[in-house]
């Protein structure tokens, strides 16, 4: 078979009008050079340069640097030479057999990326960052939390006497905690508190306020001691940490992009991981009162209150908006109302935590399997403490913030 | 396809084939080299998705593999003067390079992102302006890297191209430009970006052609001036345009010279055809739910680079491969751990 073709020798960027005859094991060229004398030049078929990609494109090349390189006319005139050569290596590739599949190739290529992505997302990687927060040793566990806490600690004011306080109160618990739990009371009039890996809990005063009873204080400080108990601080940040390497690797983008995109992406399915760890939290912090002998109904008033608390609010911001409280009947359909459920509550999707009626509901419904024998303490020396903390209470509370962390 | 006809065929071929009829032209007003570009949307679809696959699959270490086979594609679906480009770059090669910078980025990276979680607070502070020092100062190794893996991998009618700037002149000239624009709280920064074009281009070569860039900092400075102003007064709808005004900047500074002769590129790219190419592009991306960006994005590489044309009295068939003595001179151990891509 002979072709019409263009010869370039590698040295210069002229092409050669030439004539290309395709023989067993190799092609032969023939051409004439600027002084007209015919030139010919035979290509080992194994020695032509992979083509491993099927373009558009019409040549292809031959030896080591500087190539030289054979430009057909059309696409279809390539083409017949790799028809002339069907087992030639310079044109196989793993893509193109898979381009050959055409559009069934491509569908079952993107229904396999999302399986793929789906798996590691939501199975994968939590569980590959999970085992690696269990696995680092309590002591670099604690030295992190201390981190933490000397860093937001900084800017906040303790107040000393009321954590001395609450820490005896915490130690008269008598919570099992594979932890040195210590107890730090903020300032502030936000209601709020939170735990630090490695055993640290930080209270804001506002949250002191709002509690009423000792079992209230014990239900809160319970919660925050199965976060440290369990890691789950920890283990949110070591999941943040694998996605986002799992995000620079795909993305390539090792600097600020992926970041961005992970922040995004890797929100909901954050806060339904965050969640969870909360409900895992309400539910051992219960085990641990009753183990205590403590009774864990404080948890559950805890929760009453801030829903009623947050109702009250929202009747508020109904009046305001010149709505009588009827108007915000579950039946009220208006935008108003819609308007006002959707300020005041935040859906649980798009939450951290549960909302307090689902709370409430799975600690009544371990409280009424509770073995109704099971007796608690007299807590006189909790109240003692827990008195002497109201002793030196505060008033003023900003509850745009309800519950803790 | 028989032996005899082959001799029949020879014969008829002139010497100098169909060149010959356009050497006698050669005095005549010749058109300009215009680029176009034969990538199908849907041969490009498919490579992404592939590459999509490859690499969730590998946990992105296909990654490199992919961006070399893109680049395959962009290049050889490239003409001019009737001929495509060509990439001689590989996945191995780019994930050599991906590697290096990806432990030396990453770790850096990981630091400021995460450093203020493990770190004592009190040298939080010292470590994170320390990485990004260290990622500024990475920001000219990284493009001397780049200029020389990119060139030397592409080639054009066999001729390769080629960078042959020195990593320790680009550095010196960079690091001053780099004080007078911290002295100059940061309006140097238009002449150090120029200058540090200027120099990448003056040391590009296309075989014996070598490249040059016309503009100074002073000129980009009344660019962005200009174009700032309208993009301000018209709350942004001027975008497009000012889009197109610098990528205009950029191509029609950027000279070829042969033969003593400079020819610079041209681009006829006008907003109004970009901004209904933006349009499009998002268009498409929003209704395939992003299944369809690399479409999108192919359809904005193609406006850009259709745009261009170059003089016709520039010769594509008179370039002298000179690649070959380059890579003796350089090519040792070290220029290889430098040419990095990402
Ligand atoms: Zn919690």
């Amino acid at each position: 078979m002979t072709i019409e073709a263009y010869f370039i020798d590698g040295q210069t960027s002229k092409r050669r009008a030439c004539l290309v005859t395709l023989q067993a094991n190799a092609i032969s060229i023939v051409y004439y050079d600027d002084s007209l004398q015919k030139l010919s030049s035979t290509w080992r078929v194994d020695a032509i340069l992979r083509q491993d990609l099927r373009t558009t494109s019409n040549y292809i090349k031959y030896g080591d640097f500087p190539h030289q390189v054979l430009e057909f006319n059309s696409e279809q005139d390539l083409s017949r030479i790799i028809e002339y050569y069907p087992e030639a290596l310079f044109h196989q590739s793993a893509y193109n057999k898979f381009s050959t599949f055409g559009w069934k190739g491509m569908v079952s290529a993107l229904v396999g990326v999302i399986m793929v992505a789906v798996f590691f997302f939501f199975y994968g990687v939590p569980f590959i960052a999970d085992s690696f927060a269990r696995s680092i040793p309590k002591e670099y566990e604690t030295y992190i939390g201390n981190n933490f806490r000397q860093t937001y600690l900084q800017y906040q004011t303790i107040d000393t006497l009321r954590s001395e306080q609450i820490q005896q109160f915490y130690n008269q618990m008598n919570l099992e905690s594979d932890y040195d739990i210590s107890v730090v009371v903020v300032d502030s009039k936000i209601i709020n508190a939170f735990a630090l890996p490695g055993g640290y809990i930080v209270v804001f005063s506002g949250l002191l306020e709002m509690l009423e009873e000792e079992d209230e204080l014990a239900g809160l400080l319970a919660h925050e001691a199965s976060h440290i108990n369990e890691r789950h601080s920890l283990r949110l940040i070591s999941k943040d940490l694998a996605m986002y390497v799992l995000f620079a690797s795909l993305t390539g983008d090792v600097g600020g992009f992926s970041s961005i995109l992970i922040e995004n992406s890797n929100l909901v399915s954050s806060l339904s991981y965050s969640r969870n760890f909360e409900k895992e939290a309400d539910l051992e912090g219960f085990d641990l009162l009753v183990n205590s002998e403590i009774n864990p109904k404080g948890m559950i008033s805890l929760f009453a209150k801030f829903q009623s608390i947050n109702s009250k609010m929202e009747q508020e911001l109904a009046k305001k908006m010149g709505m009588d409280s009827t108007d915000l009947d579950e039946s009220s359909d208006t935008a108003k109302a819609w308007f006002v459920r959707f300020i005041e509550n935040v859906p649980e999707i798009l939450s951290t935590h549960p909302i307090p009626e689902n709370r409430i509901r799975y600690l009544e419904e371990e409280m009424s399997q509770l073995d109704p024998t099971l007796t608690f303490r007299e807590n006189d020396s909790l109240k003692l403490y827990f008195d002497k903390l109201l002793k030196t209470s505060k008033v003023s509370v900003d509850s745009s913030h309800l519950g803790f962390d | 396809m028989e032996e005899q006809g082959l001799n029949s065929d020879t014969s008829n071929l002139s010497p100098t084939g169909t060149e010959g009829a356009q050497v006698t032209q050669k005095p005549m007003f010749r058109p300009h080299h215009r680029i176009t570009f034969h990538g199908s949307n849907m041969q490009y679809l498919g490579l992404a998705l592939y590459n999509l696959l490859l690499t969730v699959l590998t946990l992105g270490l296909y990654y490199p593999w992919a961006k070399s086979a893109i680049r395959k594609f962009l290049w050889q679906e490239t003409e001019i003067d009737g001929s495509r480009f060509d990439w001689h770059g590989t996945g191995k090669e780019m994930f050599r390079g991906f590697i290096k910078a990806y432990l030396f980025l990453g770790f850096f990276f990981l630091l400021i992102n995460f450093g203020p979680m493990f770190l004592p607070p009190s040298s939080v502070i010292w470590v994170v302006l320390f990485s990004y020092l260290v990622i500024l100062a990475f920001v000219p190794l990284a493009i001397h890297g780049a200029m020389r893996y990119r060139l030397s991998r592409t080639s054009f009618r066999g001729i390769h191209f080629g960078y042959r700037g020195n990593l320790k002149e680009f550095y010196g000239k960079v690091s001053l430009d780099f004080l007078f624009t911290i002295l100059t709280l940061g309006i140097y920064g238009y002449w150090l970006q120029i200058n540090a074009r200027r120099y990448v281009m003056k040391h590009s070569r296309f075989g014996d052609v070598s490249a040059k860039f016309n503009a100074t900092g002073g000129d980009f400075l009344g660019l962005t001036i200009i174009q700032g102003l309208l993009i301000a007064v018209t709350i942004y709808i001027y975008m497009p345009w000012a889009l197109i005004n610098f990528y205009k900047f950029y191509i029609e500074n950027t000279g070829l010279e042969q033969n003593g002769k400079t020819y610079y590129l041209k681009s006829d790219a006008r907003g109004g055809d970009f901004l209904w190419v933006l349009l499009k592009s998002a268009f498409i991306t929003i209704i395939s739910l992003g299944l369809a960006s690399p479409i999108a994005s192919l359809w904005i590489h193609k406006f850009y680079i259709e745009s261009i044309s170059l003089s016709g009295e520039f010769d594509f068939d008179a370039i002298q491969q000179t690649e070959k003595s380059y890579k003796d001179a350089t090519g040792d151990d070290i220029a290889d751990i430098l040419d990095l891509d990402f």
